[in-house]
């Protein structure tokens, strides 16, 4: 067992059912883009990779349990197909349910794959060590390589307090340490926190930004681009103009073009009068979202 | 009468015979599919609400409710278990979730929450000790830092709450920026009732510099929100204050941090947004704090704040 503090998780509990975000990243499955979910793009669920490394033993003992006793399923109807967790090596093992769920001919093609890490609590090697491990696995499911996997990171002290609170033991304890007018309230918000977790997950709750409106405005350009590609693209267009601190590395592609250096310096042209017209009648757009939209979408086209 | 527990969600069992069964089977289906939990509780309150009003006498409603949750109950336990659990992922609101073709005509989100839902929200949040903190700070940094009159006074307090809740990055984790722009969210539950297309160029228009004010001008201001009413000559001045108001948001961010670095304890969610870093709030800082109790003496969570200096 993890040691919980009560008032704390009934804290981010309530912030969480009030929209606070538990996951965050790349677009999962049930991300809208230009109000499609992402599912939309390619038949089939999503390969999902939760990482447990930077988890300690005491956290993956409550953790596996409960994500494959109870929450694979709830994944599955979101469109995620959960492998077994990654540890210190990486590699894709599906488990029984899995198998028996996944939809004929599913793993002969390529598969949009999201990897589920724990946010802070990675080593700043470990993107590294996803595109390696990716990089040499010579499975259908990879086929399109690092364009159709990216990383959402999620609050893994969170999940593991859900994990935890899911057996009625421990739920009766920390309903007997709560305030005693809010035991009401908490057998409501534990149910809905555990949806909004899940979702959090897939992408389903994610919210307007300046980063989705430039991947929607960037999708009704190359429609039939994978939303996970199109995020790829965006995602370095943004970099760009970030200080280093502040950059993502969430998407595949960005992280293997920053660790190959592949086309560095990258060339940056101004944005062409065709461009202009084609973006402007998408969306109305400033200058700078109109350059930074025309390098994302010449990125898309480039490795 | 009495109820099975105060917090009980079922009719009273004194109603029904068979009641304690429908009870036992129930909880294991509930147990299976507990989201489902929430949604028959507001069923019920919501038949129980309509039976009052219809003006039936107790002991016929608790009877009545009795009825429909045995027939809910022969629905559900009719379904394959799989089934029960994606029901129970879909039953909220899916028009939040419908496709719509032309994404620049998507109405809006989901189906703002009803008053009672959002009251009740502001008020859980209130009553703990770090949203308390985070709604000081709102008032304390960013509020003095919008414009409320001029000409840009059309614009209002929670749409600038909304832009600025936007504009922050997403984290999956309690931080004062967290905080905060989670109250400034329930303070807007309007803005997702305006077109798609309208947010998302006020967004664009938000995160401008001034030297993006140089192009279609007039179609800018025709994408916006109409109740704006900004013209072409009131950008840059709405710009110029959308940039206060993202320094503002940092600074109310950077204030919560150090008010929480001068806690003596940290009850309730105030640990999580420690960071270990800030230094602590000078004394002009914990004295306004001290000055917003008199506004706000009713919320529970600003007492364990003071509590807690």
């Amino acid at each position: 067992m993890v040691p919980l503090n009560v008032a704390a998780t009934w804290t981010r509990m309530l912030s969480v059912t009030a929209g606070a975000c538990a996951a965050a990243g790349a677009p999962g499955p049930g991300t809208r883009v230009r109000g499609r979910p992402a599912l939309e793009w390619l038949p089939g669920p999503w390969l999902g990779l939760i990482d447990f490394d930077g988890l300690n033993l005491a956290e993956r003992e409550v953790l596996e349990p409960w994500l494959f006793g109870h929450a694979e399923p709830l994944l599955l109807v979101r469109h995620v197909l959960l492998a077994r967790p990654l540890a210190e090596d990486i590699f894709i093992e599906l488990t029984a349910q899995a198998l028996e769920a996944m939809p004929e001919g599913w793993r002969e093609g390529s598969r949009p794959i999201l990897i589920l890490a724990p946010a802070g609590r990675t080593r700043p090697e470990r993107r590294a060590e996803y595109l390696d491990a990716l990089s040499r696995l010579r499975i259908p499911l990879l086929a399109k390589g690092s364009e159709l996997w990216a990383v959402r990171e999620f609050d893994a002290g969170f999940l593991v307090a859900l994990a935890q609170l899911a057996q009625p033991r421990e739920r009766a304890a920390f309903r007997a340490a709560i305030d005693p007018s809010q035991t009401r309230l908490f057998d409501q918000q534990l149910a809905v926190a555990e949806a909004a977790v899940l979702d959090d997950l897939v992408g389903r709750r994610d919210e307007e930004g300046l980063m989705a409106l430039d991947v929607d405005a960037l999708s009704s350009l190359h429609p039939l681009a994978h939303p996970l590609a199109v995020y790829s693209a965006v995602e370095r267009a943004h970099n760009r103009r970030l200080p280093h601190e502040e950059r993502t590395w969430f998407s595949g592609r960005s992280t293997e073009a920053r660790l190959s250096a592949r086309g560095f310096p990258e060339p940056v042209r101004p944005c062409t009068a065709e461009f202009a017209g084609r973006a402007t009648s998408v969306a109305p757009l400033l200058p700078a979202d109109l350059q930074r939209i025309f390098e994302a979408s010449e990125l898309l086209g480039s490795p | 009468m009495r109820r099975l527990r105060p917090e009980s969600i079922w009719p009273e069992l004194s109603a029904s015979p068979g009641g304690p069964e429908l009870v036992h089977r129930w909880e294991a289906l509930l147990d299976k599919a507990p989201r489902l939990r929430p949604w028959v509780d507001q069923m019920l309150g919501r038949h129980r609400l309509r039976l009052q009003e219809s003006g039936a006498a107790g002991f016929e409603i608790e009877r009545t409710l009795w009825h429909e949750l045995a027939q809910w109950l022969a629905d559900f336990e009719a379904l394959p278990g799989f089934a029960v659990s994606a029901i129970a992922v879909t039953l909220e609101d899916e028009r939040a979730h419908e496709v719509d073709p032309d994404p620049s005509a998507i109405a809006a989100e989901p189906a703002a929450a009803s008053p009672e839902q959002a009251v009740g929200e502001l008020e859980t949040l209130l009553s703990d000790a770090a949203f308390a903190l985070a709604f000081h700070c709102v008032d304390a940094r960013l509020r003095p830092l919008l414009p409320a009159s001029g000409e840009l006074a059309r614009v209002p307090e929670s749409d600038w709450f909304a832009l600025l809740r936007a504009s922050a990055r997403p984290q999956p984790a309690l931080t004062p920026q967290v905080a905060i722009t989670l109250v400034l969210h329930v303070f807007s539950p309007q803005w997702a009732r305006n077109p798609a297309s309208r947010r998302h160029a006020a967004l664009r228009l938000f995160l401008a510099s001034p030297v993006d004010l140089r192009s279609d001008l007039q179609g800018l201001c025709s994408s916006l929100p109409s109740h704006w009413g900004l013209e072409p000559g009131q950008l840059a001045a709405f710009v110029a204050a959308a940039g206060r108001a993202r320094v503002g948001l940092a600074d109310a961010s950077s204030l919560c941090a150090r008010i929480v670095a001068s806690a003596k304890a940290r009850p309730g969610g105030l640990a999580l947004l420690a960071d270990g870093s800030a230094a602590p709030a000078s004394p002009e800082e914990l004295g306004a704090l001290f000055r917003n109790v008199r506004k706000y003496r009713h919320m529970g969570g600003f007492q364990q704040l003071l509590s807690a200096l």
